[in-house]
């Protein structure tokens, strides 16, 4: 297992009073290592100002030329009301609420005051800053900034690489979207000059910030952030340099490779508690925690959250490569909570969170996860968000099944800062079923998986990146087993690590290890967006009798009466005609169990490949259908509709709508109460 | 008289007359049964012959409701598994606390204005059987001479309730939230929005109070005009304001008490037998038959007190009504 682990030799240089460089890398590397970074950034905290220059060394990992660099300056989302994202989320009732909070330094912008190419191999240092030009290559949108185009001198060759020395400013926004700073804590993130991806097909992916994720190439990270002194840091990699300034700053030193991207925080409030996460055939890992005061409480919930994601992830899918992860527990109200940045997450939770309410646990198994998926796999959010969101979901709801009890209804009151717990109601798994999407016009029908994840049309992205994959894999894992399943997973991972997976990648795993084509499934779930919904029809048990009108007897026809039957089972040796009809309402098809319960406790398995409208199972036997349950085992988890799945003939529902009607009826009561207090 | 003192006295009255307590329950459960009987209707139809009438009966089945929320029209969207045990009373305070308890589905504000109307009505029957000089009057009788003059008076007090929860409660949102625009630690966001709610709750209580006494007033010295009780009310109040708001957080002490107890026994949603639901219906029947019997010992110790000490000034400053 490769790992990154050069902290030895670092300690050498150290005491030698050096640090590393990008020429002294001593480990192996994961990746391929494309873009790589050293950084040395300024925050001033007052004006919110972080001035920055990097030198990126980029090279082109393809067979094509590239005349041109393209970056993300994501910052520039936050520029003013015209970008592109602002489109996109202005519909939003919530936004348009809380836009009314900006002022004039909340808004963000990032600024790249010059570029020059350095020397180097093929190159002279040349200032570059005049062919800047924004782009817009994904919405034409003139007012977003978010897509820096530099047109380069001569073309970077294949296999070659370029250096360039830039430098820039960012401002920190008052958060929109997961970076920026309230009080004095500042979460940075997205915040700086960020090259692109050049595919093998010669192009640049390198989409503008509208309402995804992110995508970009394995490198190396070095970064020095100077902050006020006194003031806590933590962020991607690990630290290994700090040196007070002399002038009320320090300057904190972070170094990762085979990261791709970098992200970190500061404030003077965390406290710091570092754990190790030691699991047998999983490699240790030290867990730095950084807590708000407020929250010190949930200090070994974290920690237990974070264990469980490594120890199960590792065991399912494969093992965190990293010796080191960082746990942020974000500031109130910051808006930088739940989010995944290279060994490097933040959580979030509630001051009074009993642990039924799974706040903080929730959230870092999720984030922890997306190490694996983002951090690792780091396919291109942009355009498949997916592969990890839905991956993610799907390992999450998996883990928090192992290591956590049932999920039960939690509510939080006094504007949310009282929880209470109802341990006696149960509620779903996220993966559990999809039918908060029944319907006619069922969110399940506004998009495609397949569609491109910038693309997606209103309402469809959550849909289609979460749930909707989340409940396709735990479908799958259903049908082939749990044994074959996770070896697909572990393949997949393995193969595809640190190379930006697409989903062909995925589905040809699928098939190799399963020996099967599943196509059809994948046509269906990712492909289009046919819902699934299997129904018990009609059900019939009518006794069997002479049957009235005329017979032949002695060679004649005669009229016979009927026999006249009370279907009250009085007589055991009565037989039955019974009829069960199964249905397809929905569009997609999916090979369906049905399990017939007779009264007499007699159990039938019958199997239909789903195709069909609908499909009748006849029997004639001593007894009477007394349950029908289409899908027994629930494997088919993405059918919106479960309720009508089963079918009993001595149903239940009088009692129950009582039982609730009746706790429902105290809740009026109690709220009429209330309205009198106003007489 | 000692808060102690208008506190038994009042309780004792309330005693005394508890058919009447039980003739408002009754209406309560009256009303309420007229909707609950529509949205059982409605989930019977929902839950069909599917299994999840089984799950339903033993528990919750979280699937089912995604289903039916995701359908829901009407009443049925008021249906939600959070009015199981202390949930049922949580609820309804949480939107109490916040003045939004008329943001509610039409047929529920619908019975909630009706219910407050029948208490505006019953009030005044409520206070001349708890007032020492009345005799034994008529309640109903009593109850339909006042209304008229209660009604005005509830629509003062709505207009003062609008005022405070429209307006002062809205100003001090946005000073809460201007005050922590920058607080990143939750307890301190906690602390001024619970000094933002007592704020408001003492304006409301001070509210109620007055409204309390100008019934009181207008009951036992059969005053005419309406308009002048709450005035006269002021006066008694703000005059004797130890005793009169003493005896009014004794009282909601016990209120607050009663819920805590509730919460405490309230069942969850593990009944599945006839037997076990009859059980937990009763026991919530129970808590709310207690809590209107509180609410007349509020009119009932208020008028105690009234008389004490209206009686007192009588002797002090010659008030006449």
């Amino acid at each position: 297992m490769q790992r990154i682990c050069p902290w030895g030799f670092f300690a050498l240089l150290l005491a030698f009073g050096q640090g590393p460089s990008l020429a002294q890398t001593p480990v192996q590397p994961l990746s391929a290592r494309l873009a790589n970074y050293e950084m040395d950034v300024r925050l001033d905290v007052k004006k919110r100002l972080i001035d920055g220059t990097e030198i990126l060394t980029w090279k082109n990992n393809t067979n094509h030329s590239t005349s041109e660099l393209q970056f993300h300056l994501y910052y520039n989302a936050w520029l003013n009301e015209g970008s592109s994202q602002f489109n996109s989320v202005r519909r939003r009732r919530s936004f348009r609420e809380n836009l009314d909070d900006y002022r004039e330094n909340d808004w963000a912008y990032n600024k790249v005051r010059s570029i020059k190419i350095l020397d180097g191999e093929n190159w002279q240092e040349e200032d570059i800053s005049a062919r800047m030009a924004f782009i817009q290559p994904d919405d034409g949108n003139e007012n977003d900034r978010t897509v820096l185009r530099v047109a380069l001198p001569k073309p970077v060759a294949p296999g070659k690489t370029i250096r360039l020395q830039i430098q820039w400013q960012s401002k920190v926004p008052r958060t929109f979207a997961r970076t920026g700073t309230r009080g004095d804590y500042f979460f940075i993130a997205q915040w700086f000059p960020k090259i692109g991806v050049f595919e093998e097909d010669g192009g640049w992916n390198c989409h503008q910030f509208i309402q995804t994720e992110f995508y970009a190439d394995f490198g190396v990270y070095d970064v020095k952030i100077t902050v006020p002194t006194g003031w806590m840091v933590g962020a991607t990699g690990k630290e290994i340099e700090k040196r007070d300034n002399g002038d009320g700053s320090t300057t904190h030193r972070y170094y990762q490779g085979d990261v791709h991207d970098f992200a970190w925080v500061t404030t003077p409030h965390f406290t710091v508690h570092n754990e190790t996460f030691e699991e047998p055939n999983l490699p240790t890992v030290d867990m730095r925690l950084l807590l708000m005061p407020d929250h010190t409480s949930m200090r070994e919930r974290y920690f237990a959250a974070t264990r469980a994601a490594l120890k199960y992830y590792g065991a399912w899918w494969g093992a965190y490569p990293y010796d080191h992860i960082t746990i942020v527990d974000p500031a109130y109200l910051s808006g930088s909570g739940g989010m995944e940045y290279p060994t490097l997450f933040t959580g979030g939770t509630r001051w009074l969170s009993p642990i039924a309410m799974r706040s903080p646990e929730g959230v870092t198994v999720h984030e922890a996860g997306h190490q694996f998926w983002y951090g690792i796999m780091a396919n291109n959010e942009f355009e498949h968000a997916w592969l990890d969101e839905g991956f993610n979901t799907f390992s999450t709801t998996r883990t928090m099944e192992q290591a956590y009890p049932n999920p039960v209804l939690t509510r939080r009151y006094f504007e949310g800062f009282i929880p209470v717990v109802f341990p006696s109601v149960k509620i779903a798994e996220r993966t559990e079923g999809a039918d908060q999407f029944y319907g006619f016009n069922s969110g399940l029908k506004l998009d495609k998986m397949s569609t491109l994840s910038w693309q997606y049309g209103p309402n469809a992205y959550g849909l289609n990146s979460y749930n909707k994959p989340a409940m396709m894999l735990r479908t799958l894992e259903n049908y082939l087993g749990w044994e074959t399943f996770q070896k697909i997973m572990s393949t997949y991972f393995e193969r595809w690590k640190f190379r930006h997976p697409k989903p062909q990648d995925f589905f040809a795993v699928v098939n190799e290890i399963s020996r099967q084509d599943m196509t059809w499934f994948f046509e269906q779930t990712y492909n289009s967006s046919d819902v699934f919904d299997y129904a018990v029809g009609r059900v019939t048990s009518q006794p069997v009798r002479t049957a009235e009108g005329y017979r032949e007897q002695d060679g004649e026809w005669a009229y016979q009466k009927g026999e006249q039957v009370k279907d009250d089972k009085t007589d055991p040796e009565r037989a039955y005609r019974s009829s069960v009809f199964v249905r397809r309402w929905g569009e997609a098809v999916f090979p369906i169990e049905t399990r017939i319960t007779f009264d007499n406790g007699e159990e039938v398995l019958e199997s239909w490949d789903g195709g069909s409208s609908w499909v009748r199972f006849d029997y004639l036997k001593n007894a009477r259908v007394q349950k029908v349950e289409v899908d027994p085992q629930h494997k088919l988890v993405l059918d919106i509709n479960r309720s009508n799945n089963t079918w009993e003939r001595k149903p239940q529902a009088k009692i129950a709508s009582a039982k609730w009607a009746s706790k429902w009826m105290i809740w009026l009561q109690s709220m009429m109460e209330f309205f009198a207090f106003f007489s | 008289m000692k808060i102690s003192e208008a506190f038994k006295k009042g309780a004792h009255n309330v005693l005394q007359s508890k058919r009447y307590v039980l003739l408002a329950y009754v209406i309560s459960v009256l009303l309420a049964l007229v909707l609950a009987v529509a949205l059982s209707a409605s989930l019977t139809d929902s839950l069909g012959n599917s299994l999840a009438g089984e799950n339903l009966r033993k528990g919750f089945d979280p699937l089912w409701y995604s289903n039916f929320s995701a359908a829901a029209r009407g009443l049925s969207t008021t249906f939600e598994p959070g009015v199981v045990g202390i949930g049922a009373v949580l609820k309804g305070l949480d939107q109490m606390l916040g003045g939004e308890i008329f943001h509610n589905d039409v047929a529920i504000a619908g019975v909630g204005i009706l219910y407050l109307l029948l208490w505006t009505f019953f009030s005044a029957g409520f206070i001349s059987l708890y007032a020492a000089s009345e005799g034994q009057p008529s309640f109903v009788e009593r109850a339909a001479a006042f209304f008229p003059r209660f009604l005005l008076l509830a629509a003062l007090a709505g207009v003062a309730y609008f005022l405070l929860f429209h307006f002062v409660l809205n100003w001090l949102n946005n000073a809460v939230e201007e005050l922590t625009r920058e607080t990143i630690d939750e307890r301190v966001h906690f602390a001024y929005v619970a000094v933002k709610y007592g704020v408001v709750w003492l304006l409301v209580v001070g509210i109620n109070l007055i409204f309390d006494y100008s019934k009181i007033f207008v009951v036992l010295k059969n005053h005419a005009n309406a308009l002048s009780a709450p005035w006269h009310a002021m006066r008694t109040v703000f005059s004797n304001f130890g005793s009169t708001f003493g005896l009014y957080l004794s009282i909601g002490a016990v209120w607050v008490v009663l819920i805590l107890l509730y919460w405490l026994v309230a069942p969850g949603a593990g009944q599945s037998s006839w037997l076990t639901i009859a059980g937990a219906f009763f026991l919530g029947q129970i808590y709310l038959l207690v809590r209107i019997g509180t609410r007349c010992l509020f009119y009932a110790g208020q008028t105690a007190m009234f008389e004490a000490v209206t009686s007192t000034d009588h002797e002090s400053d010659g008030y006449t009504a």
